[in-house]
């Protein structure tokens, strides 16, 4: 195995590390690794630094690298939105990449803020071979609502101790209804004409689960690995297996190249050293299974 | 900025060096960053990139790097520990002197940089002129219990009404707070490494100033003086002023920066340069 730092993109103002295979010969795909909300690019708990070189153990080369404003890069322009400007970001790490190790296509791992942004990419550029969607979409459920209910009610009993508790959430819960109910009304009242010339859809403001789910099938169809991650975390979020797959409007569905997987014990930030392995052993394999193009990919892969 | 890989040996490190700004007047002075230990580097980072930005405006070579089994660097977390880092210290300051040629030098620590720089400038060819040490471990046994501590909290944080309930999940989850902090190995050398730190480690440093910013630096000098602690040169305490949790595993506050310390640190090298 071995690493290099470099900086790369059309000004030379991103800076990453490629970790490569210990033999020289081109990878069948790389991988991108980048930053998890403001965290530098050695991820939450390092986590990127160690699934890099799980991956290079694999023969996989990949390249963590810290987005423009993030870690160590240069600060962005400003002449693209956001949204475009991660996009360009991960297609100049592409190109970093494939002229680093001859890698033909990339697997994209989007952890928490970088989900989104993965998923964009992938729609971009037909070098992206996989996505992974790592605990970033949230959807409640009845069932998802009732089971954080239970635990709470678990923990937390029946005396007035507890009663305060739920008096004060169900306050929460009416202002969060009020607000959002307030945010519906003015979104109505605005003009719905086009927003420019962005390639970038509108989840960059709200995600439409609907349309995410069709993207992500589309995107499957397409041949491209996607797989969705969530953590168990604290149960207010996800918190069942089937929880993503059934809000995202596709509980009908099974395609190969589209995987859920509900990471029950883990936390969103990986805290625990046993938390890492968790995520690491199931981010490789997923990739493996999926990043290879389907005439790549040595055994047909299976959904979770 | 221009990335490199040093070489201590076989530890090979990442570091990112700065030359001083085009339009800034060269200051003949080079400041090495040292980070801290773990969660703490991480959340570090942000302060250091600004920090050493800054400090390359005012003219000042700079490099910022990750010791071997720590950040970008290779090296497994079960690879890090102090005396290690301290090794990697000298050969970044090495490389830093003979990039910029700068005649003299100076180096900031926050939290166990601090232990790490002021071991580097006892080892270091010529007296350092300014130490700065941010929020500095001065009790090595009351860091790593307060490491515990936070990890325990960081958890319980983390699963929320979970933690408690869970038997199961604290039993496949729970670390062993002799050797994990926050998600990252402490090895058993590591650990004996950092519980060896006492006030003593202030005591007869060459250095022209010695400069603590602490939470509480009326605390800190007492704490010197119970330990009948001579520190020469005479430590200079000041409060940091700030309520930053560094051992947090929230990424909430990665991106505070205290402008103060790094307006505090360029006034004190600008004293230097006039000393």
């Amino acid at each position: 195995m071995r690493e290099t730092t470099l900086t790369f993109g059309p000004q030379g103002d991103l800076l990453g590390t490629v970790t490569f295979a210990a033999d020289a010969a081109p990878p069948s795909f790389g991988v991108l690794l980048f930053n998890a909300g403001v965290i530098h690019r050695v991820g939450a708990h390092r986590v990127n630094v160690k699934l890099a070189r799980a991956l290079a153990a694999e023969g996989v080369a990949s390249l963590r690298f810290d987005l423009h404003g993030m870690g160590d890069s240069q600060r962005a322009d400003g002449r693209l939105s956001y949204a475009d400007q991660v996009v360009a970001d991960l297609r100049a790490a592409m190109d970093a990449l494939q002229s680093a190790t001859g890698a033909p296509s990339f697997a994209l791992v989007g952890f928490c803020s970088g989900a989104l942004p993965s998923y964009w990419t992938a729609r971009a550029d037909p070098r992206v071979s996989a996505i992974v969607l790592y605990d970033a979409l949230y959807f409640a459920t009845p069932l998802s609502v009732l089971r954080y209910l239970g635990v709470r009610l678990m923990r937390h009993g029946y005396g007035p101790k507890a009663w305060t508790v739920w008096l004060r959430a169900g306050l929460r819960g009416a202002a969060a209804a009020g607000a959002k109910l307030t945010r519906l009304l003015v979104r109505r009242t605005r003009s719905s004409t086009a927003r420019g010339d962005s390639a970038i859809p509108a989840e960059a403001d709200r995600i439409d689960r609907r349309a995410l789910g069709q993207g992500l099938l589309a995107l499957a169809e397409r041949g491209v690995g996607v797989m969705v991650l969530s953590a168990g975390t604290d149960f207010s979020a996800v918190n069942y297996a089937d929880q993503l797959r059934h809000t995202l409007g596709l509980r009908q569905v099974s395609h190969p190249r589209l995987l859920f997987a509900h990471l029950h014990d883990i936390d969103h930030a990986v805290t625990t050293r046993v938390a890492q392995q968790q995520w690491i052993d199931t981010v490789r394999r997923g990739l493996l299974q999926l990043a290879p193009l389907p005439s790549q990919a040595a055994s047909p892969p299976s959904s979770t | 900025m221009i990335p490199l890989r040093l070489f201590n040996g076989s530890r090979e490190l990442v570091g990112i060096h700065l030359e001083p700004a085009e339009n800034a007047p060269p200051q003949h002075h080079a400041v090495l960053l040292c980070n801290p230990f773990g969660q703490e580097g991480i959340r570090a980072h942000r302060l250091y990139r600004v920090m050493s930005e800054r400090l390359a405006a005012a003219g000042h070579h700079v490099l910022r790097f990750d010791y071997y089994g720590s950040g970008d660097s290779p090296g497994s977390d079960e690879e890090w520990d102090v005396q290690g880092s301290i090794a990697d210290a000298q050969t970044a300051l090495a490389e830093l002197l003979r990039r910029s040629r700068a005649p003299r030098w100076s180096a900031v620590g926050l939290r166990l940089g601090g232990t790490i720089a002021l071991e580097l400038a006892r080892l270091a060819p010529s007296p350092a002129q300014l130490l700065m040490l941010i929020e500095p471990v001065l009790d090595g046994n009351a860091y790593l219990r307060s490491l515990a501590e936070s990890s325990t909290q960081a958890l319980d944080r983390a699963y929320g009404v979970r933690w408690p309930l869970s038997a199961r999940l604290r039993d496949a989850m729970l670390p062993d707070a002799e050797s994990e902090a926050l998600g990252f190995y402490l090895s058993p050398q590591a650990r004996a490494q950092i519980a060896a730190i006492t006030p003593d480690c202030l005591a007869t440093v060459p250095a022209s100033t010695l400069r603590l910013l602490t939470p509480d630096s009326q605390a800190a000098r007492q704490l010197l003086q119970h330990a009948a602690v001579a520190a020469s040169p005479a430590v200079e305490f000041a409060d940091s002023d700030a309520r930053i949790d560094w051992a947090t595993d929230s990424a909430a506050a990665t991106s505070i920066v205290p402008m103060h310390w790094i307006r505090d640190l360029l006034d004190h090298l600008a004293v230097q340069a006039h000393a």
